[in-house]
């Protein structure tokens, strides 16, 4: 924690420094023509209102329409460079009022009436809710840092990106009156004004996960630039990806605010509220579809009764492992459901073979082996889920080319997914006491004790209950065997994280 | 700025702007719903398939069945949400055989009673199953009376007559028929369509809703119709 703040201050202040720069060159090189202000107030409240309604959705992750971006682009092409700072600055400080001020008196008042008041009262208290959700009871330094950081990302934001504008010969439209060319003096500088605008938005997320949440393990620049270009790849693009669609409904607000006034800003919101409406609709339904089907899937597994821990277990260590290695929110989004349906091939395989204290002849094997490629191709026909196959049906498959199912090497790329699932599936049945999480059931009586308890010996016919198939290992004993197995079994890459994480956060055995 | 301008750049923005916003409403509310319904069907129908392989002879039973028991619903006057309700319901009503011993579904000779209730608890455990998923928890009560029977000698509450859910009672119907039809480890050699629908008529009054057989012989009535047209033709 204490690292992350001062990786946090690091950042904040060389993102401060580079925004004092800009603000002094615009303040210096950019006149201000005529009287933008009134207008610049109108921007705020527009900006501050975007904000407070984008709350909810910049907690979902893959989607972001965060509309702070494309507004102030809009306010540079009207107002020019300065204002369209203050604007940014100003509608910041205005909705972390607000957020900071709905948590307190959400925190205060409206925890117990929420769930109890149906009308009104009610309704205003979950607003309050959720527009506090994302303050979290931050102390004052904590929060004054944050509000710094975001304020000088706006102005990095936005001030080279106008500056590129002016420079291009773009009008500030507010003054041009009519007597200006719609393409060379407002369009063309306006895509530059995103692009340049965009990269800086870019390198400013990519500073701050560098320095927030640095790769466990890596150390100095070269640590900070792989974090960076992982941060790039990863989660900046589809923010940036969403920032150049809302730009085209940027341009038409500056455009139309131009001409008519604030009620530009009416048509402009519509189609924003639309999308954010969209959105919303289609991460619930997705989260529910999938949620669904995990569990319908999960519980089909059942047919054994060992399989209900571990399967969750699995889903948690792999997602945990996801998180660790820094995969794609995307991944980390699939990865407990892949965790969860890893063995859905093993359905069409009876008990007998399954739970068989012997040794299993060939061609029993082989019906076990059959179980990823028959997940795989359960999987493959399940919507939403077509990123997964790959990683049930490699998830026997060694780091080395052995397991099965038997391809030609040359060809078969592991997923890092599969390899995650792998060394999660092994680890939990190394140290899984599987008899011991059975419902304990009498062999010879069929007598089964109320209060769950295992006995050693029925207590109705007093037959010894059977042994164990193996003694489960130890967490040592199982880190050592993952250790020998990487490089060979294992991807060396995942059990380093693994090793990693279990040594900082620990780790809980037989949930 | 001090006067509104509506020039046509002005109003050709606008248009854009709101045909925008009505596009994302509509795909949202009709598009959406209607992807996600598919996706639904599609994956409970793979899922309910997988469920099958363990059961040697039922493959396809749960998606003939759903496509039967909507032909019998919409000719009772079921539409809509009881509609897709109930293929819900034809699709997942086995899916408990998931926890009950492969030996016990492909066992040939007939099954002591303890396996019989061990058979006979899946309704029980599919209706368990969907009430822990939101999205299915309404139509646990259709699942868990589909083995009902109308004169209350079926399981596992023994319900009769109207107290047995009526999408229950058509899906009793279609499951039976599509049973009889088919091959199974317990009986020696499957029904012709002729000798099961039958079997059905026979059972109208005792162990099925007189009203649903009648619908049922409206839709195998009408299928043979177009058989038999497509013959001629």
């Amino acid at each position: 924690m204490e690292d992350k703040l001062r990786g946090y201050k690091i950042a904040t202040g060389f993102i401060s420094f580079v925004a004092a720069v800009v603000t002094l060159v615009v303040w210096l090189k950019v006149p201000i023509e005529g009287n933008p202000w009134h207008a610049a107030m109108q921007f705020v409240v527009l900006l501050t209102v975007a904000e407070l309604l984008a709350v909810r959705l910049n907690e979902y992750e893959g989607v972001s329409v965060s509309p702070t971006s494309p507004i102030l682009w809009a306010a540079t092409c009207v107002l020019g460079i300065l204002p369209a700072i203050v604007v940014g600055v100003a509608s910041a400080a205005l909705s972390m009022l607000v957020k900071c001020v709905s948590f307190y008196v959400h925190q205060k008042w409206c925890v117990t009436l929420e769930n109890k008041e149906r009308g009104p009262i009610g309704a205003i208290c979950r607003i309050l809710g959720e527009l506090g959700a994302t303050w979290q009871a931050r102390p004052p330094d904590v929060a004054a840092l944050y509000f710094l950081w975001y304020a000088a990302c706006v102005v990095a934001d936005v001030g080279p990106g106008g500056l590129v504008y002016y420079w291009l010969g773009g009008k500030f439209l507010i003054n041009a009156g009519t007597e200006f060319q719609i393409v060379t003096d407002f369009i063309l500088p306006f895509i530059a004004l995103v692009a340049v605008s965009s990269g800086a938005h870019i390198a400013e997320y990519a500073i701050g996960t560098a320095a927030v949440d640095p790769i466990p393990g890596t150390r100095g620049l070269y640590g900070v630039l792989l974090r960076m270009r992982l941060a790039i790849i990863e989660t900046a693009l589809p923010i940036v990806k969403g920032q150049i669609v809302l730009s085209v409904v940027a341009l038409q607000l500056a455009y139309l605010y131009a001409r008519i006034g604030v009620f530009g800003f009416l048509l402009a919101v519509a189609p924003v509220l639309a999308l954010r409406d969209f959105f919303t609709h289609w991460v619930r339904e997705r989260d529910a579809y999938l949620n669904t089907i995990a569990t319908l899937a999960t519980y089909m597994q059942y047919y054994h009764p060992y399989t209900r821990g571990h399967l969750k277990r699995v889903a948690e260590l792999s997602e945990r492992l996801a998180r660790e290695l820094r995969l794609p929110a995307e991944s980390i989004r699939h990865m407990s459901v892949a965790g969860l349906l890893h063995d859905i091939g093993k359905i069409g395989v009876s008990e007998e073979i399954l739970d068989k204290p012997s040794q299993l002849t060939d061609e029993e094997w082989a019906q076990i082996k059959e179980h990823p490629v028959k997940g795989a191709e359960i999987i493959s026909h399940l919507d939403f889920l077509e990123g997964i196959v790959d990683w049930i049906k490699y998830h026997h498959k060694w780091y080395n080319g052995g397991g099965y199912p038997v391809v030609d090497n040359n060809e078969c790329k592991i997923p890092i997914e599969a390899a995650i699932i792998a060394t999660a599936d092994a680890f939990d049945a190394m140290t899984d006491d599987r008899e011991m999480s059975l419902d304990w059931v009498c062999d010879s009586c069929g007598y089964r004790p109320e209060d769950g308890a295992k006995p050693r010996q029925c207590p109705k016919c007093g037959a010894e209950k059977r042994r164990r198939y193996r003694e489960p290992k130890t967490l040592d004993e199982a880190i050592d065997e993952l250790r020998r197995g990487a490089g060979t079994q294992f991807d060396p890459q995942v059990v380093k994280a693994f090793l990693a994480m279990v040594e900082r956060d620990g780790i809980r055995l037989n949930g | 700025m001090d006067s509104y301008n509506f020039t046509p750049g002005v109003i050709i923005t606008g248009v854009l702007l709101l045909s925008l916003a009505i596009f994302s409403v509509y795909i949202s509310r009709v598009y959406l719903p209607a992807r996600i319904k598919a996706a639904y069907v599609k994956s409970i129908t793979v899922l309910a398939a997988a469920v099958e392989t363990r059961d040697a002879g039922t493959l396809g039973h749960a998606q003939r069945v759903a496509q039967l028991t909507m032909e019998m619903a919409r000719r009772l006057g079921l539409d809509g949400d009881d509609l897709d309700r109930i293929q819900y319901a034809a699709l997942i009503m086995d899916m408990g055989k998931a926890r009950v011993p492969q030996a016990i579904l492909n066992k040939k000779d007939p099954l002591t009673p303890e396996e019989w209730e061990i058979l006979k608890s899946h309704p029980r455990l599919s209706a368990e199953m969907v009430s822990a998923v939101p999205f299915l928890a309404d139509i646990a009560d259709i699942v868990l009376h589909h083995h009902e029977l109308w004169d209350g000698s079926g399981y596992p509450d023994g319900l009769a007559g109207e107290e047995i859910p009526l999408e229950s009672r058509i899906l009793c119907v279609a499951a039976d028929y599509d049973a009889m039809v088919s091959e199974r480890p317990y009986h020696p050699r499957p029904l012709t369509p002729e000798e099961a629908a039958e079997q059905i008529r026979l059972g109208a009054g005792s162990k099925y809703d007189p009203r649903v057989v009648e619908a049922f012989f409206d839709v195998i009535g009408s299928k043979q119709t177009t058989e038999q047209k497509a013959l001629a033709a």
